[in-house]
């Protein structure tokens, strides 16, 4: 398979990972536990895009990701994608100063984004909606505690299906060798 | 000296041979327990054999016991599943009737309502925690369409707001950006109930003059073409005369609990029933 084609699939397979822990947010979580808010699932693999991907991917996946979570919900697309971008800004910003790979730096940052996520959806909130958001703090708290403890161990399966499905760039010196 | 030309060690050999039995019969016949030299033998062989005897008999009780052990566990281990089994079945055939007798109660709605509905399954709710919405297992090829009244059985729940093909999102009316037309059934005044959040409703608009006590039951006024006339919204929690206001401050308690909701119905068309001929007034707490 040509390289170019196996980029569209690596990024088809986690296009529709989104859309898999969407779905596992929203439905398989409240046929198990309810109205008991949920981790956010999908905001893990938003992160890892953030930290672990080339600006321009971790760009075009956060607009996507963005645009899957609005099917997902009622809230405006204007709103996530205040928020989310907010959140790609800072995680832009944190893995250019400080950055080392691992389950460890993954979780701190997914547990720092969960939380900027919900204080600035507040915020958002507050500044450009005619209803504001109501606080929810324990579902919340709940929400940002679960996230960044599922993030730890989530850390390895995305990385592994990741290497998994990564393209290979053609090495000519291999070829040349082999040839 | 041999004259007969025998073989005198064949012979004493077969003399031997038949003579040893002979001898042993006859000392069997003269068999005495009483002689002394004997019983020494004889209780150490009478020893022997019962300590043989006991530690056989002690070898196969234990590994009777153990083969029974296995046996036991067996048929507990077969027990415990059988157990686990029915457990399993008996919660399915409690849920299952549970099920069975809340389809019963929605189809006794739907055959006392010239409405035309369709009834739904709650399947997910919204991926962010702040908003109240739904979605449910019917979709745009079962014929519904946005704005459409969505009702449970104890009275309104919200409408549809994104139809899909096989499934749509409904917006709850505890959603802050949920409206619905409402009327106290008692005193006819009109308002419009606005969603708070998970802590309920409220009644916006009404008049100061207005007649509304706690414990009033609000009820559908029709006009926003969505619910049908007349159906149970929410019971009034407080009414509040405030200063600056020129409208009354109505809380409300909705009357479906949105986190308990499973089954709902859809208005496909509401043919302009009256659901206030099915609702009987309620009398005012107060």
């Amino acid at each position: 398979m040509k390289f170019s084609r196996l980029r569209v699939v690596h990024g088809l397979i986690f296009f529709f990972l989104t859309y898999i822990l969407c779905s596992l947010q929203t439905v398989v979580w409240y046929q198990l536990f309810g109205t008991w808010a949920s981790p956010f699932f999908c905001f893990i693999l938003f992160v890892y895009f953030g930290l672990d991907k080339e600006d321009w991917k971790s760009v075009i996946y956060c607009y996507a990701s963005i645009f899957i979570y609005s099917l997902f919900t009622y809230s405006s697309l204007g709103i996530l994608m205040l928020t989310c971008l907010f959140n790609y800004i800072l995680l832009y910003i944190v893995k250019n100063r400080v950055y080392w790979p691992g389950a460890a730096y993954f979780t701190l940052i997914t547990g720092v984004s969960i939380t900027l996520f919900n204080v600035v959806y507040i915020i958002n909130s507050y500044l450009f909606e005619t209803r504001v958001s109501p606080l929810l703090i324990w579902d919340r708290l709940f929400q940002i505690l679960a996230t960044t403890l599922l993030a730890f161990y989530a850390y390895p399966v995305i990385k592994r299906l990741d290497i998994l499905f990564k393209p290979e760039m053609p090495s000519e010196v291999h070829g040349e060798l082999n040839g | 000296m041999n004259f007969l030309n025998i073989n005198i060690k064949k012979l004493i050999f077969f003399v031997f041979v038949l003579v040893m039995p002979l001898i042993t019969i006859n000392m069997e016949e003269k068999q005495n327990d009483s002689e002394w030299f004997k019983q020494p033998f004889s209780w150490l062989a009478g020893h022997f054999q019962d300590f043989f005897y006991n530690y056989s008999a002690g070898v196969k009780t234990t590994t009777g016991q153990y083969l029974n052990l296995i046996q036991i566990k067996k048929q507990n281990e077969n027990l415990k599943n059988q157990n686990q089994e029915l457990a399993t079945r008996l919660l399915k055939f409690d849920e299952i009737n549970q099920e069975n007798e809340r389809l019963k109660q929605l189809l006794t709605f739907r055959e006392s309502t010239k409405m035309d509905l369709i009834a739904a399954q709650v399947i997910a709710r919204d991926l962010i925690p702040d908003h109240s919405t739904i979605t449910i297992n019917k979709g745009t090829e079962d014929g519904l369409k946005e704005g459409q009244a969505v009702m449970t059985l104890q009275g309104a729940l919200g409408y549809v707001f994104k139809p899909l093909q096989k499934t749509s999102h409904i917006l709850l009316m505890t959603d802050r950006y949920a409206v619905i037309d409402g009327v106290i059934q008692r005193s006819r005044a009109h308002g419009i109930v606005e969603g708070k959040g998970k802590s309920g409703a409220v009644l916006k608009y009404v008049e100061r003059t207005e007649d509304v006590r706690p414990g009033d039951l609000v009820v559908t006024g029709g006009l926003d073409n969505i619910f049908p006339k007349g159906f149970p919204i929410a019971i009034v929690e407080s009414a509040e005369k405030k200063q600056i206001s020129v409208s009354l401050k109505v809380d409300l308690k909705p009357l479906v609990d949105s986190d308990k909701v499973e089954e709902v119905f859809v208005v496909l068309n509401a043919k302009n029933q009256d659901m206030s001929e099915l609702v009987p007034p309620t009398e005012t707490k107060n």
